[in-house]
């Protein structure tokens, strides 16, 4: 058993997280070790796209579309090269404050690689009668 | 192999029609700006090595290279905002 699944099941021991989201987890790592069966790679997503839109009283729908490369995301995780030392050890024990485990400062480019991939499950809507707002990576 | 940004398209629109239309070719700013950091690193990188305090050494010489991936990951950003036949567009390529 791997130290990630033995910190996913803790976790879940420990109520943090519910047993739902540890599978999800586990299938993440899972998904991140080896290949699917089908042999076929999962692609990981490029951009994190945006797109707003709302109506005003008037009836005009006016709104913007963002696409925002994922190696920008992994290019401003590498920026964790300039915060210093003394830093990196306050914000990782305000993190083990909040929950999170670990030091997020010695995360490798494969693990990177990981967690954006994992992140294509991820999609955020809201739309009322004024408008609406997704959030999705492809 | 990460390239930096190469052109910057600009574009409005008023009224259904393309009002400005701007392609920047920043790409052509890089042989002379590759140029001058070749020619400056062997000076910068021991002066800022000296002037950053002993805690910050490391920093001061990642600094260049982490802020040069970071402006390289922008290809590929797009920016969009406005109503039917209005707005602006932009595209990093």
């Amino acid at each position: 058993m791997s130290d990630d699944t033995k910190r996913v099941l803790k976790m879940v021991a420990a109520g943090k997280i519910t047993a739902d989201e540890g599978e999800r987890l586990l299938g993440g790592l899972a998904a991140g070790q080896s290949a699917p069966p089908d042999g076929k790679e999962k692609s990981a997503p490029r951009f994190l796209k945006m797109v707003a839109r709302s109506i005003d009283k008037d009836g005009n729908d006016e709104g913007f579309r963002m696409q925002v490369p994922l190696d920008l995301l992994r290019a401003g995780i590498k920026m964790r090269a300039l915060i210093p030392e003394k830093k990196r050890e306050k914000i990782n024990e305000k993190l083990k404050e909040k929950g999170i485990e670990g030091d997020i400062f010695e995360m490798s480019d494969d693990q990177i690689n990981t967690l954006i991939r994992n992140l294509c499950e991820i999609e955020m809507e809201a739309a009322d009668s004024s408008g609406s707002f997704r959030i999705y990576l492809e | 192999m990460i390239w930096p940004p190469s052109v910057v398209l600009f574009r409005s629109y008023e009224h259904g029609r393309r009002k400005t239309n701007l392609w920047l070719p920043v790409c052509l700013l890089w042989p002379p700006v590759v140029l001058i950091a070749l020619l400056l690193a062997p000076v910068a990188v021991p002066v800022l090595w000296l002037v950053a305090g002993r805690n910050r050494r490391y920093q001061a010489v990642m600094a260049g290279p982490v802020l040069f991936r970071l402006f390289c990951a922008l290809r590929g950003l797009y920016f969009e905002a406005g109503n039917l036949g209005n707005g602006i567009r932009m595209t990093i390529f």
